[in-house]
């Protein structure tokens, strides 16, 4: 059992034989870790459905009160920053330090333009009082708003569980925002692994994972965009 | 280079390495080296101490419920307090103690051993589940010193929206507690996957590990629904979102679709274990590879999977649709094949072997009968027209304590038992073990099954006062209570002592066959596996030996001259 | 009750079949139990390790034999499937001209309200022989509306109606009603002192059904209820029905009557005709209007050092007229 053989070997801990076997371990258990994400977002989409089916209403015309310019600037945000995030992997394997260090700037980069935008968007829904449940009290341009919204979807009056639907979408994109700034932290962390040369053409699995985590971060917003935003 | 030789290059040396004469409780000393282990039979045996205080704690509440219902009216406490108590009694039961019990104690120090790894795929992870579990049982703490929990375990709503925040203290802390259950399944899933030895092909992986991994998978994917659900509970409760509460338009009949999606599949999180520790012992004990193996594996596959669809059979009386409940009511029936397939193979395993009765397959055996009863009173529930009149009375408490304390306590005790000599490098006091045994199988069938008569006659549970005509059997169960924990004290004196002074176990006091005995503890080189954990023929003479190492010499010594 | 029977009496149409069913499953589980650990048992004993006999190793199972209790256990399983269904849609599928009787369901009591809108509380006339439906729904939290000796059961949920029906097969008599308990938990008032009071918490949320002949019911459905029969010849029968109120309604969990202090509500003794404080200042004579509203609307006047906890009773005007005849009669004492 000698390690001087390879001099890169320090990545691989004691309990494994093989490089290959820590990688296809890590591979698995990121995959059960996504496993494990969809399934704790699918209960949300479970609720979205099952009060969508029930307060169609209310569901048409919130939609029509969220943005969708603002939507689809994020989902074209996350869409590029995953393909940032791929090509850092694609730098990484190859051995270029710099450039992975980059790519996974630029990712962090857009997951904060991402931020952004949901600030503005959340502020906007707060002055106008559209929050959840119990605080919902849409009041000025707000009102106006609902008037709008109920109008253009053909809609009579302020459907009563408009605050059922705000309550959702908060949580929904809330979460989504969560794992968004983990992600940020995380990729921070990657940057900083990669800077002081921990990854080479031989081991770069870290930043693998991390990017199979942002892809997941990336479609779950694939489906709330449209779920929430586009259909009525 | 050739596979074979990179390999071989390959092979670190481990940091962790117990040198000779040493093990791994006294390689390294100090509290610290505790804390910071990676080493998952060290972290096996935090969780052990950890599930043994929470049972403990657990117990303590139980037998102030049973002496709260010693008489129809006030007996100690008043009603806002026993609502508590028996809150609390079935939180900490469930999530700081049934569910980490057996995967997460005797899973970790057995798992990576049992298939030849020298440890689980991510150590690092497995030690921040550990944190995280008393993390959340910090949480746990703080809802019972800081508030008035009185929710029953199923926080069903919209009763858990009023009263303190206790509860959100308590929804919190079992939410971190899942997250800590979601890790340790994930890592045991890529452990079995990735880290088995050569040899240890699928159809040799012993039952044990069979039954973790199915409970691993579904500790991985339904454990995350229940997280959901408890974040969207405390959300509710702090800032009102309108999902579960009526009062918003909320539906609280989908809080319980949503907490038992999760809760059905976790009964089977709380017995495939226990039944995976019985396959283990019934071969040990019967010197026999267990019958229908393949069989056995696959039912607590199918058990796993099967556990997803039936969980609208807590509902049957809440509202949901009819037809929700057709289906609910027969795919439940479909969970007693897999069961009882499992119950025929253990007794067709005994057939012709060479059975002795030591005390962890007394537990074993009790289990069988115990299961049995705990599941053929789960078919009860089942059908639609008795479930009616059964529904929330002291029937179903009944049928779960024997599943839970029939069935996994006693799987646990089974193991506990069987790999203390193990664990801990001593030998216990066979005769006191045996008599702890039978106060509490005697003390827990008193208990309870009283309770299955209180039940039929119409005794609803989570009951504080009582008819007078309930009175004589509401004191049988809580005498049969007092039998049960004096029956734990027993068993407590005979470990502590066995710690203290116990003699010196062999490498394989039972003389298995099983693959973590006979090495001192992990294994120091890589196994190759050439024969399958229950071959008794063809095991070695060594492999088998009873006796410590001195005594194999002895041995020898004597063959040797003769 | 019959002290081993380990079913109540059967009082519905259903309880027949239900108790048919779990009979069935009962001798089956006897059977299968006895049959297991016989089995157990005997091998234990039978192979038990003795000195020179070796276990004889496993070999390649029978898969014969896995495949038949595999696939044997179904036939069974599909019959008691079928046969709790069967009678499970009976009870969810009521017949046409049922009576209908509203029941709402609160902490902790139970209100039932006929079809000529009188409303009973904690207890209720039921007409034998007679297919009677329930339709309710809970003004708070969830609760569970369990008659055993019917053997139905059903949540009542706060924001929906879920609906029962049942047929009384028998006459109740007063010492011994049909018990109707709260199956689903439901919390109990914190800092109580009278837990096992009737109707102070989920485990004594409870309500009597007073099966009576169909005559009667037709005739309390035609001419509204008076007074208890057991206040005929009371010398006031006003105070007498007042009294049985307040001891029938659950009044009594929280309203002393003897003029000592404690209970979560004013005591009654020395009420009528004084000057109540107010919570927020103010006072009130406490007249007839007073307690009407007190009744109907208790959070209208909160009585100064209460909380406002009391829930709405909807009492008939001659009912509330008597529990003031009973307040005065305190008052004379
Ligand atoms: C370890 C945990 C565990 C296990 C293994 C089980 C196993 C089963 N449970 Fe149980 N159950 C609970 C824990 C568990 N349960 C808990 C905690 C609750 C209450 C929660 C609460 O409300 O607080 C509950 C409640 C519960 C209900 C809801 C009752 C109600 O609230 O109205 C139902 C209804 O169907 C049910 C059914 C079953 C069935 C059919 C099985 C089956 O898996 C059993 C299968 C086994 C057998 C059937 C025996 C062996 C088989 C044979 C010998 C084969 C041959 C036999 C025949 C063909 C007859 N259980
Ligand atoms: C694993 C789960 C588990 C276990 C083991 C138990 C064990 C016991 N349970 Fe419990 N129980 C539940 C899970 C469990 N229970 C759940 C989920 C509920 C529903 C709660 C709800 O409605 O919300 C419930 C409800 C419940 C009720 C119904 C309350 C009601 O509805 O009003 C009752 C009443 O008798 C009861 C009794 C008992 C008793 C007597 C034991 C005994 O078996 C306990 C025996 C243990 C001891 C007595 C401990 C003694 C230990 C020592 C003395 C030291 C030993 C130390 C070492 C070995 C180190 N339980
Ligand atoms: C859950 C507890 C509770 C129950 C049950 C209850 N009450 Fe009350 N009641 C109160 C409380 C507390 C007050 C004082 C606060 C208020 O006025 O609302 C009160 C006040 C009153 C008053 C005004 C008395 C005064 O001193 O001014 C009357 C009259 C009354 N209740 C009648 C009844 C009747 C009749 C019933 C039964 C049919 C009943 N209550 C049941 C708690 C209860
Ligand atoms: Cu109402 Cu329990
Ligand atoms: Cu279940």
């Amino acid at each position: 059992m000698s390690t001087e053989a390879h001099g890169d070997s320090h990545f691989l801990q004691h309990h494994y034989d093989t490089p290959a076997q820590q990688f296809n371990a890590a591979k698995l258990g990121m995959w059960l870790f996504l496993a494990q994400e969809l399934l704790f977002f699918g209960g949300l989409f479970v609720a979205y459905g099952v009060f969508r089916s029930w307060y169609p209403q209310a569901w048409v015309v919130g939609s029509h009160l969220l943005d969708y310019r603002m939507g689809a600037l994020n989902t074209a945000v996350l869409l590029l920053s995953s393909f940032t995030a791929v090509m850092a992997v694609r730098s990484a394997q190859t051995g270029n330090q710099k450039a992975t260090g980059n790519f996974l700037l630029a990712t962090i980069a857009l997951a904060g333009v991402f931020m952004v935008v949901k600030y503005f968007e959340y502020a906007h829904k707060f002055e106008v009082g559209f929050l959840p449940g119990s605080h919902f009290a849409p009041h000025g341009v707000g009102l106006a708003e609902i008037v709008e919204a109920a109008r253009e979807s053909g809609v009579n009056g302020v459907p009563y569980h408009l605050r059922t639907f705000f309550g959702l979408y908060f949580v929904m994109t809330g979460v989504h925002g969560l794992h968004v700034l983990i992600g940020m932290f995380v990729m921070g962390w990657m940057w900083n692994r990669n800077r002081k040369g921990e990854f080479s053409t031989r081991y770069s699995t870290p930043v693998e994972m991390t990017a199979l985590y942002w892809h997941l971060v990336d479609i779950i917003w694939i489906f709330l965009f449209p779920l929430l935003y586009l259909i009525d | 280079m050739t596979v074979e030789a990179e390999a071989e290059a390959a092979i670190p040396a481990d940091p962790h390495h117990i040198p000779e004469g040493a093990d791994y409780i006294t390689h390294e000393h100090g509290l610290k080296s505790w804390l910071t282990t990676v080493d998952h039979k060290r972290i096996g045996v935090m969780y052990l101490i950890s599930i043994l205080l929470a049972f403990f704690a657990g117990g303590v509440f139980a037998l102030i419920l049973r002496t709260e219902l010693l008489t129809p009216g006030k007996t100690i406490m008043e009603a806002d307090t026993y609502n508590e108590m028996f809150t609390l009694h079935g939180a900490i039961m469930v999530f700081l103690f049934i569910i980490p019990s057996i995967p997460a104690a005797l899973g970790n120090f057995f798992l990576p051993i049992m298939i030849g790894a020298k440890d689980v795929a991510f150590p690092k992870l497995n030690l921040a589940s550990l944190y995280i579990y008393w993390i959340g049982a910090i949480f746990t703490l703080i809802a019972i010193v800081a508030g008035h929990i009185d929710t029953g375990w199923t926080f069903y709503t919209p009763y858990s929206m009023r009263g303190d925040n206790s509860a959100v203290w308590m929804t919190i802390g079992v939410f971190i507690l899942g997250f800590s259950s979601i890790l340790t399944g994930l890592n045991f899933i890529a452990t079995v996957h990735k880290m088995r030895s050569p040899g240890m092909h699928w159809r040799r992986l012993p039952l044990f590990i069979w039954g973790i991994y199915a409970t691993a998978v579904i500790q991985v994917l339904a454990t995350p629904v229940l997280a959901i659900t408890l974040l969207l509970l405390a959300t509710e409760k702090i800032v009102g979102i309108g999902i579960f509460d009526p009062a918003l338009g909320g539906d609280p009949v989908l809080f319980q679709h949503f907490f038992w999606f999760y809760s059905h599949p976790a009964v089977y999180i709380m017995i495939l274990p226990g039944m995976a520790i019985v396959s283990e012992v019934i071969a040990c004990f019967s010197r026999r590879k267990v019958f229908g193996y393949m069989f056995i594996a696959m039912s607590s596959v199918a058990l796993a999977l099967l556990g997803f669809l039936v969980w609208g059979h807590h509902m049957f009386v809440s509202g949901q649709s009819e037809y929700a409940t057709m289906v609910f009511s027969a795919l439940t029936f479909l969970v007693a094949i897999p069961s009882g397939v499992k119950i025929f193979n253990w007794l067709a395993t005994l057939y012709q072997g060479s059975i002795s009765l030591e005390s962890p397959m007394l537990y074993s055996l009790a289990f069988i009968a115990l299961f049995t009863i705990g599941g053929l009173t789960g078919l009860f529930l089942g059908t639609l027209s008795t479930d009616i009149h059964l529904h929330d009375t002291y029937f179903v408490v009944a049928h779960f304590h024997y599943v839970m304390v029939g069935g996994t306590v006693f799987g646990f005790l089974s193991g506990l038992h069987y790999w203390w000599p193990k664990i801990t490098g001593r030998l216990y006091d066979e005769r006191w073990a045996r008599v702890a045994f039978v106060l509490v199988f005697i003390g827990f069938n008193v208990t309870f099954f009283s309770q299955f008569i209180l039940g039929s006659r119409g005794m609803p549970r989570r009951y504080y006062s009582y008819l007078d005509q309930f009175q004589p059997l509401h004191m049988t169960s809580s005498g049969g209570a007092y039998i049960i924990g004096v029956g734990f004290v027993v068993m407590a004196i005979m470990f502590a002592k066995s710690l203290k002074s116990g003699a010196k176990a062999g490498r394989n006091p039972w003389g298995s066959a099983g693959y973590e005995w006979p090495h001192p503890h992990n294994f120091a080189e890589q196994p190759v596996f050439t024969r399958g954990p229950y071959d008794y023929h063809l095991a070695t003479e060594r492999e088998l030996f009873t006796g410590t190492d001195e005594e194999w010499d002895a041995h020898m010594a004597k063959k040797g001259e003769a | 009750m019959n002290q081993f029977s380990q079913l109540p009496p059967q009082m519905s149409t259903f309880a027949p079949d239900v108790d048919w069913m779990y009979l069935f499953l009962f001798w089956l589980s006897v059977a299968s139990f006895v049959a297991i650990v016989a089995v157990m048992v005997y091998f234990v004993f039978k192979y038990r390790r003795r000195p020179g006999v070796e276990a004889v190793p496993t070999g390649h199972g029978n898969t014969a034999l896995e495949l038949a209790w595999t696939f044997l256990p179904l036939i069974v399983l599909a019959f008691l499937f079928h046969e709790g269904f069967r009678v499970y849609v009976q009870e969810s599928v009521p017949p046409e001209n049922t009576v209908d009787i509203h029941v709402t369901g609160k902490q902790w009591s139970w209100e039932f309200t006929h079809s000529n809108g009188i409303t009973e509380t904690n207890e209720a006339k039921i007409p034998v022989h007679t297919p009677v439906r329930l339709i309710m729904s809970s003004s708070d939290v969830l609760h569970s509306f369990f008659v055993p000796d019917f053997r139905i059961k059903r949540d009542v949920v706060p924001g929906m109606y879920t609906t029962l029906w049942f047929e009384a097969t028998a006459l109740s008599t007063p010492e011994r009603p049909v018990r109707v308990f709260c199956a689903e938990y439901c919390g109990a008032l914190q800092g109580s002192t009278n837990g096992n009071d009737r109707n102070t918490n989920h485990s004594t949320m409870m309500a009597d059904l007073h099966i009576i002949p169909q005559e009667e019911y037709a005739t309390f459905l035609r001419e509204g209820g008076g007074p208890p029969a057991e206040c005929a010849d009371a010398v006031d029968v006003n105070v007498c029905w007042g009294q049985y109120i307040y001891a029938h309604n659950g009044c009594s969990a929280c309203h002393e009557i003897n003029g000592e202090a404690g209970g979560h509500g004013p005591n009654w003794m020395g009420v009528f005709g004084e000057e109540i404080a107010l919570e927020g200042g103010g006072s009130v004579t406490a007249d007839d209007a007073y307690i009407k509203r007190s009744i109907l609307d208790p959070s209208a006047d909160v009585v100064s050092g209460f909380g406002n906890i009391m829930p709405p009773y909807r009492l008939r005007d001659q009912e509330i007229d008597a529990v003031i005849a009973f307040m005065r009669s305190l008052n004379a004492q």
